[in-house]
């Protein structure tokens, strides 16, 4: 099973994206700082992380080989930072917070494939996982 | 909709509302914000009409068949009825009065936003009708402010809510998932996943609709009427209808309990009683009418 990494400090955009994730085969799991996000890329070897914006710049200037390599949907504002960051070669997609479940799975849908029924189980990063 | 803002408004209000406007636009199905059906709205420009009379406002009533059929059963309500039964939409108004017809009229049709399935909307709805009830009931126990502007801004208050779970009702569902778990407080919830909550949404909608520059300063603050820069006693009252209706079984979750916001309007204990017992017999009543 796929494995799902969401970074973000918020508690709200990691609940709304573990909701929207039900609807794919995949395994998800959390984090809410750089340091956090970049453990847990080596750990576990997400097949997509959905990160926002102001912590994928942190993480990514880390130079990290393990974060690198993972497809990165960002998860952005219209700030023009936010938007800069799109060019970075690992970020596959884009979606402007709040998002709705359409948009969502447009992103998400190239690393994830259809969403399915079926509810996906989730496990919470053994580092930092915060709720 | 472009936003009619007070001279004063800087521009960083109107940016804000704007942006209020374009998230829930963008993330709305139908790229609309709730709207109140037409017999409402012009309802409530009635009310705002120093010199309207009841004949404007049976035109108004009379052109829904539905609606003139539902004013009549209201009007003939026990908790109405003054003399004879209304046989006429003339004699609903004449026996509601016309500030009450109004309130009665816009009741029936902001009703009709709350028909999503599901029991989250009927408890919104619920909560929306206990909080106009119990607004004008305090108004009146505490003399602060006149009743009969009060019941519109108590039954508006959370209306916020209904847009929100109109335009995205999965994260409604995590919100209210994470208030349920002690995760935070709802409006801090709601500003960490819209940028803004859904008081700020609610007063928008509430200027969209007619209400006045204070009625709107109220809603936009009634979770902390300190902040409210005018209509800050109508923010206390909603703010303590709030918890009132919370008291009755008909509460959301609140930040401050009803006796605390009751002795800040000066109301003793035995005060507070009283009126969440009338407010309680007026909900029963009001309900059945607007189910």
């Amino acid at each position: 099973m796929k494995i799902v990494l969401t970074v973000d400090r918020s508690r709200v955009v990691r609940a709304v994206v573990e909701r929207h994730l039900e609807r794919f085969a995949c395994l998800s799991i959390e984090a809410t700082t750089a340091d956090e996000a970049i453990v847990a890329a080596r750990e576990h070897r997400p097949a997509l992380m959905l990160v926002e914006a102001g912590v994928h710049a942190v993480a990514a200037r880390s130079g990290d080989a393990a974060y690198l390599a993972v497809p990165v949907v960002l998860l952005a504002t219209d700030h023009p930072a936010s938007v800069r960051l799109c060019d970075d070669a690992s970020v596959v997609a884009s979606l402007r917070k709040p998002f709705d479940q359409s948009s969502f799975d447009r992103a998400v849908r190239g690393v994830l494939g259809t969403p399915q029924v079926a509810a996906a189980a989730n496990v919470h990063a053994a580092q930092g996982a915060s709720r | 909709m472009s936003d009619i803002v007070a001279p004063d408004a800087t521009l960083a209000e109107q940016l804000r509302r704007q942006r209020v406007r374009t998230t829930l636009t963008h993330l709305s199905r139908t790229g609309d914000l709730p709207a109140l059906p037409h017999a409402a709205t012009a309802a409530l420009a009635l009310a705002r009409t120093p010199d309207a009379d009841a004949v404007e406002l049976c035109n108004v009533i009379g052109s829904d068949v539905g609606l003139a059929a539902r004013i009549l059963r209201i009007a003939n309500s026990a908790a109405y009825i003054r003399r004879a039964p209304a046989r006429s939409v003339h004699d609903a108004v004449l026996a509601l009065g016309l500030r009450k017809t109004c309130d009665v009229l816009v009741a029936a049709c902001f009703r009709q936003l709350y028909r999503d399935p599901g029991g989250y909307a009927q408890n919104l709805w619920n909560h929306a009708l206990a909080v106009g009830i119990a607004t004008e009931e305090l108004a009146r126990t505490t003399h602060r402010l006149d009743p009969g502007t009060c019941f519109l801004p108590g039954l508006f208050h959370d209306v916020g809510r209904i847009a929100f779970l109109l335009a995205d009702e999965a994260s409604v569902e995590v919100i209210q998932g994470l208030v349920d778990a002690g995760a935070g407080a709802r409006p801090e919830l709601e500003a960490e996943w819209y940028g803004f909550d859904h008081a700020e949404v609610g007063a928008l909608l509430a200027a969209d609709w007619g209400l006045d520059a204070d009625q709107c300063e109220a809603i936009r603050w009634h979770h902390d009427p300190a902040h409210a820069s005018g209509g800050r006693t109508l923010a206390l009252l909603l703010s303590a209808a709030d918890a009132i209706a919370t008291a009755i079984g008909c509460g959301t979750g609140i930040e401050r309990s009803a006796r605390d916001l009751c002795a800040e309007l000066g109301l003793s204990e035995e005060d507070e009683t009283g009126c969440a017992e009338r407010v309680h017999a007026a909900f029963a009543e009001q309900r059945e009418l607007f189910a």
